[in-house]
């Protein structure tokens, strides 16, 4: 069950999503899991066959999400968090969901490594 | 050395696999159409792409979902929110008109289309590829 959904009606979320979620901020946060930019997704694979991508929102002047998943290696939807749609931010009750908030805090770690990336770069080529 | 029901087997599935690829590639092609229309401000023909191409999406992904890879699967589904939020977004009360729209607003109904442009593309490219690599037998 979505994310979106559980926000809309107020179920909770299962507490080991958000566990796993914040495992995966956790490790980011320690440069232990790298993330690739595929297109308009960003993905990283783990241990296990497990794939986890951000589906990229489509905006003009900022970076957001639209779609979270995580994958175990026959492709099961492990977890699956839609950004809240304007429903839900009407209904002020995306904020309250758990889940959710772990999920903006990943998005915003793995955009920021891309930018130390783009850093090493710059100082890379200073030094030629 | 294989028999005939393996044979037919190898058949169906790049049958199958071509389809796919054809339903992607028009899929693609609906979108940009689209965006040609958006261009042109005719609002009433957008809106009745619009609805159609959020229609067609889900009719597409679900036909052909045993061949998607996992990203795309997703990547596909964000195109769909993405196409249902231009069909939101498509002016109401000008409809009929060729009225214009602030330059933004239109910008981003075109950015949504050519989410779907590019992921449908890509499957399109992809299946057709593989298509023609599977050996015949």
């Amino acid at each position: 069950m979505s994310a979106r959904y559980n926000a809309l009606v107020q179920f909770p979320d299962d507490p080991r999503q958000v566990e796993l979620v914040k495992g995966l901020l956790e490790k980011t946060q320690q440069g232990k899991i790298g993330w690739v930019k595929q297109g308009t997704a960003v993905t990283t694979s783990l241990p296990n066959g497990i794939a986890v991508n951000f589906v990229l929102a489509t905006a003009l002047l900022s970076d957001s999400w639209q779609l979270f998943t995580v994958r175990d290696k026959q492709g099961n939807e492990l977890v699956r968090v839609d950004s809240p749609g304007v429903f839900a931010i009407i209904a002020g009750s995306a904020i309250t969901s758990p889940l959710l908030a772990a999920t903006n805090e990943l998005f915003t770690a793995v955009h920021g490594p891309k930018i130390d990336d783009l850093d090493r770069a710059i100082e890379s080529v200073k030094k030629l | 050395m294989k028999t005939a029901r393996q044979a037919q087997k190898i058949v169906e599935k790049k049958l199958l696999r071509h389809m796919a690829t054809q339903g992607f590639a028009a899929l693609a092609s609906d979108a940009m159409a689209v965006t040609e229309k958006i261009r042109a401000g005719d609002w009433m023909v957008v809106a009745e792409l619009g609805d159609n191409l959020g229609r067609r999406v889900g009719e597409t992904r679900g036909a052909w979902q045993q061949l998607l890879r996992p990203l795309e699967k997703d990547k596909l589904d964000g195109a769909a929110t993405s196409i249902q939020q231009f069909s939101d977004s498509i002016p109401i009360a000008s409809q009929g008109n060729e009225s214009r729209e602030p330059e933004e607003k239109i910008q981003l109904m075109l950015a949504r289309c050519r989410s779907l442009v590019n992921i449908a593309s890509e499957i399109a490219g992809r299946l057709g590829v593989q298509s023609i690599q599977e050996p015949e037998e």
